[in-house]
């Protein structure tokens, strides 16, 4: 096996299932932006698609190894790319998070994820134990909450939340005890009620409101996932067409091309196109997850784990999002979203699965 | 080092995330399968409709001016409105509260801001006040990047540089009500839109209102405009060049400033009037705030007695039974009659109002001294039928066909009409009290004006104009033709004989001496119409004191030579000889002063 070429150890159908998906991606984004201003988007976000593409097989082809060794330099690098925006980024006029499109920003919160996944592989694997108690969780917890922190008062609700279950589910599979999950559960909850009065923000709260009772105050912020409602509920089974819902053709989705695109799918291609996307996703996980029965090396599952956590969660939180089954919270839909960072991240998420694959008898 | 076992374990436990995942993917596909199939219908239904929407862009209003093009009657200003629009403050309190200090909101008007803001979503701008001041849209403009939140519209208003003058031709605009829009007669106009609701202004919409332009939007099922997808400029609409003189019109207004009345210059070979008053009168600049006012004043400011009051004629109408004896051929210019003061006919004994009588006169005479018996006489041998067919020749009980809204016909009484509306035969002693216009006859002051002027003109019976024409953008005028005059049928010579009369009326010691004036030369007919008017029975004696008769006096000038017919009408005036008359040679007297200047101005192409 050890003898077996690099170039035919890495794993080129999970990187297809990526590709797919981004490229079905590329095709919303294109509906949804065209004849309108931002006309052209698509472009962008097939050039990144494919700078993506480049990267993942690069990281796919360097022993994640390398990675986990330099976890905590690039764990610092990032944080502090982190700490630089909130001391500057707010000077700088407080940019509405979920409405600032525009040029390749680099957005440091969605590479904090790849650090993350990286530190906490390498924490947890530092732990020879098969079960875990809450003891072994400060270390961890003190890695993963001060980016969760930083990147909450930026204000980016939407990734800091999705940094929770990288955590949470390389913990669980590590063996952390299930009184040991609700209690970090129960935490969670006193501090966000705690934040809920002193640091959420009143546009943040508006949104947890609106996702209570969308039909309440429908002019407010309900009124996204009231339009993406619409959009998806009429596209029925077969949807009305590429480039013909009227809903999204007329922009009544805020976002369509970010965090709403699969109002887009919904309305143009129908339930059948749901399903669809949902199989390819699907059919992603499973190839990530099964052959993680080769794998030996605890660091490489770990990675393999946080790396499909943040990205299923992520997944499922934007879809049950877009039809108003959970706030609106602002989590890109991996893949498929615009949003070069996004994009970048979850391309480089791939990369360390496929290089935990192809290096995994190796040393 | 992880004992194998220990890896087994991990490697189980993360199959169970992908059991998860495949959970929760197969939720995803329920709750879709919820929205999409299950709910579909409902939520086609809601998309259908998110639609598109066209929003009005008013047109500006034309001009009104006087008949030089120089004089602006009424102008179309730009009002700034001031909006605020609630979702792009962060404080919407806080932004009223500013806007509050910045343009000085009173307390009512803060109130109903509160209530607009209760109705209105928060994407919708927010009206805080309208027509700021131009300095104040000024101070917001520059500041645009500062309150972006801050909306300013315009729209266009009605002005009136000349404030009371002619405030019963030009009418007023307004929004436009729900039986106008389903009645088809302002094409192109949807609800919001400004027209004229009276006078001019209604008249002459098509023309002044122009072609509003049309912003089509794309807006959501909650009305949130989305995106503009095309936009028509308007296009403005056009001046209207009136056949009022300025200047003449001025001057009549300021004699009528302390009476109530009428008065209608005309001019006898156009049509086109020169000067209509209508006495009181009102600011349009505040008419909005005035109306509650104006409705309910028993002087009834906002009738345009002119063309919308019904008065009985009087001794003027003796020209008229002058005019049709003569052409009927029932009497010749040297035909006398003889007056003893009074006279029985019909069963009747009627008196004239020189007690002693004037002796014997033939029609010019009758007609300068204003004699009763002469023309009860006449009009007892016309009879009824032939009164009122020459009534009706001169344009009596029936409509000038002026180019203005709401005029009345007034009324000639007939046999046929008797019958029909009272169910009772006609007596030959009305057709008597209807000889000197007294009865149920009723006449409007234009009606007056036109029929003199028929008399000066030679007979032509002439359709009164207020609008010469309309200028464009470019100031290209277009001048409307007038309108064909109708020929009343009698006679030059016969007419010529009646002008002779009238003409003794003001010059030659008649019952109007008080007009003669040197600088024109001028024939007419004065005349009483009773307030109360009298019928059957009713005698003026019976009436209470306090209803002073309304006087008449109806003339043209110069004689020689006819330019103008004037109807001079004061209510209440009592004597003509010391209210009518005198104001009517006052009238005279302004109009020789104009006159070089209304010359020059015939047929002259205005361009600017």
């Amino acid at each position: 096996m050890t003898e077996r070429r690099l170039i035919f150890r890495i794993d080129y159908l999970l990187a297809a299932l990526a590709l797919i998906l981004g490229l079905a991606g590329v095709a919303l984004i294109n509906s949804a932006t065209h004849s309108r201003p931002l006309e052209g988007l698509w472009l962008k976000q097939l050039f990144v698609l494919g700078a993506g593409t480049v990267v993942m097989l690069i990281v796919g082809m360097i022993n994640y190894r390398l990675f986990v060794r330099l976890a905590i330099p690039i764990y610092v690098i990032v944080l502090g790319m982190l700490f630089f925006l909130a001391i500057f980024g707010r000077a700088a006029g407080g940019a509405r998070s979920w409405f600032a499109f525009g040029g390749l920003n680099l957005q440091p919160s969605e590479f904090v994820k790849i650090a993350l996944i990286l530190i906490l592989a390498k924490a947890f694997a530092a732990i020879e134990r098969s079960y875990l108690t809450l003891a072994d969780m400060w270390r961890p917890l003190a890695i993963a909450g001060v980016p969760i922190a930083l990147t909450a008062v930026q204000p980016d609700l939407g990734t800091a939340i999705t940094m929770v279950p990288l955590l949470m589910g390389i913990a669980v599979v590590a063996g952390l005890r299930f009184r040991a999950v609700v209690a970090l559960l129960l935490i969670g909850l006193i501090l966000f009620t705690f934040a809920w009065m002193f640091v959420l923000k009143d546009y943040q709260k508006e949104r947890l409101r609106s996702f209570l009772d969308p039909d309440d105050d429908p002019t407010h912020s309900g009124y996204q996932i009231q339009q993406s409602l619409i959009a998806i509920g009429s596209g029925g089974l077969t949807g009305k067409g590429l480039f013909l819902g009227s809903q999204s053709q007329l922009n009544f989705v805020p976002a369509q091309h970010t965090d709403f695109i699969f109002s887009v799918l919904g309305e143009e291609l129908g339930f059948v196109s749901v399903v669809g996307i949902l199989m390819l996703f699907a059919a992603f996980f499973a190839r990530a997850l099964l052959p993680l029965r080769d794998v030996h090396d605890v660091a490489g599952i770990y990675i393999v784990v946080g790396a499909v956590s943040f990205l299923a969660f992520q997944a499922v939180i934007n879809i049950l999002m877009s039809i108003g089954m959970f706030p609106t919270t602002g989590v890109p839909l991996p893949f498929l979203s615009y949003g070069g960072s996004s994009l970048l991240s979850n391309m480089i998420a791939v990369g360390l699965i496929i290089s935990v694959y192809a290096y995994r008898d190796a040393k | 080092m992880r004992s194998p076992s220990d890896v087994i374990i991990l490697q189980s436990r993360a199959r169970w995330l992908l059991f998860l995942i495949v959970g929760a993917f197969s939720l995803c596909a329920a709750t879709y399968w919820m929205v999409q199939i299950v709910r579909g219908p409902y939520y086609s239904q809601l998309a259908e409709n998110n639609q598109f929407r066209e929003r009005n862009i008013a047109a500006p209003r034309g001009k009104i001016l006087d008949r030089t093009g120089s004089v602006v009657l009424v102008d179309s200003r730009p009002a700034f409105n001031l909006y605020a629009i609630p979702e792009l403050c962060d404080d919407v309190g806080e932004c009223i509260d500013k806007l509050r200090q910045m343009v000085g909101l009173s307390e009512q008007e803060l109130q109903k801001v509160e209530q607009r803001r209760r109705r209105l979503p928060d994407f919708r701008p927010l009206l805080i006040k309208e027509d700021i001041p131009f300095e104040l849209m000024a101070f917001f403009e520059a500041r645009e990047r500062r309150y972006p939140w801050i909306l300013i519209a315009v729209d266009h208003r009605r002005s009136y540089p000349m404030k009371k003058t002619a405030a019963h031709l030009l009418g007023h605009v307004g929004e436009i009500t729900e039986t106008q829009i389903a009645s088809d007669l302002f094409p192109g106009s949807r609800p919001g839109s400004m027209v004229g609701q009276a006078g001019l202004e209604l008249r002459y919409q098509r023309y002044l209102s122009g072609d509003d332009g049309r912003v089509v939007q794309v807006v959501n099922n909650l009305g949130r405009v989305m995106r503009e997808v095309s936009r028509d400029q308007p296009l403005p609409g056009q001046d209207l060049l009136l056949t009022i003189d300025q200047e003449l019109q001025s001057r009549a207004e300021e004699l009528y400033s302390d009476k109530q009345g009428a008065l209608v210059c005309i001019d006898v070979r156009s049509g086109d009037i020169l000067a209509m008053v209508s006495s009181p009168a009102f600011d349009p600049n505040s008419y909005i705030e005035l109306f509650p006012m104006l409705v309910s004043d028993s002087d009834s400011p906002l009738l345009n007695r002119a063309i919308s009051s019904k008065f009985s004629p009087g001794s003027v109408w003796k020209v008229l039974i002058a005019a049709a004896a003569l052409q009927e051929g029932i009497m010749t210019p040297e035909r006398k009659e003889l007056c003893a003061g009074a006279v029985n006919l019909a069963g009747r004994f009627v008196h004239c109002h020189a007690s002693g009588g004037h002796g014997s006169l033939n029609v010019v005479e009758a007609l300068t001294l204003s004699c009763n018996v002469f023309f009860y006489k006449t009009g007892h041998r016309l009879g009824i039928e032939r009164i009122a067919k020459w009534a009706g020749r001169f344009g009596f009980g029936e409509l000038s066909g002026i180019d203005l809204p709401y005029e009345v016909s007034g009324l000639v009484p007939t046999p046929e009409w008797k019958e029909r509306v009272r169910g009772e035969m006609w007596y030959p002693s009305e057709t008597v009290s209807v000889s000197i216009g007294q009865g149920p006859l009723e006449v409007t002051p234009l009606q007056m004006a036109v029929f003199m002027a028929a008399v000066a003109n030679g007979g032509k019976l002439l359709t009164p104009q207020l609008v010469r024409g309309v200028r464009d953008l470019d100031g290209t005028v277009k001048y409307f033709p007038h309108p064909e005059a109708r020929s009343v049928g009698i006679d030059e010579e016969h007419l010529r004989v009646v002008r002779e009369g009238l003409y003794g009326a003001v010059n030659r010691g008649g019952t109007a001496v008080r007009a003669r004036i040197p600088q024109i030369s001028a024939a007419g007919k004065t005349g009483t119409a009773q307030v109360i008017r009298k019928r059957f029975g009713l005698k003026p004696e019976d009436l209470p004191e306090e209803f002073r008769h309304h006087a008449w006096f109806v003339c043209f000038a110069p004689y020689e030579e006819p330019e103008i017919a004037v109807c001079i009408f004061v209510e209440h005036g009592g004597s003509s000889n010391l209210s009518s008359v005198p104001l009517g040679a006052e009238f005279l007297r302004a109009y020789a002063e104009r006159r070089e200047g209304l010359k020059r101005n015939v047929g002259v192409r205005i361009t600017e």
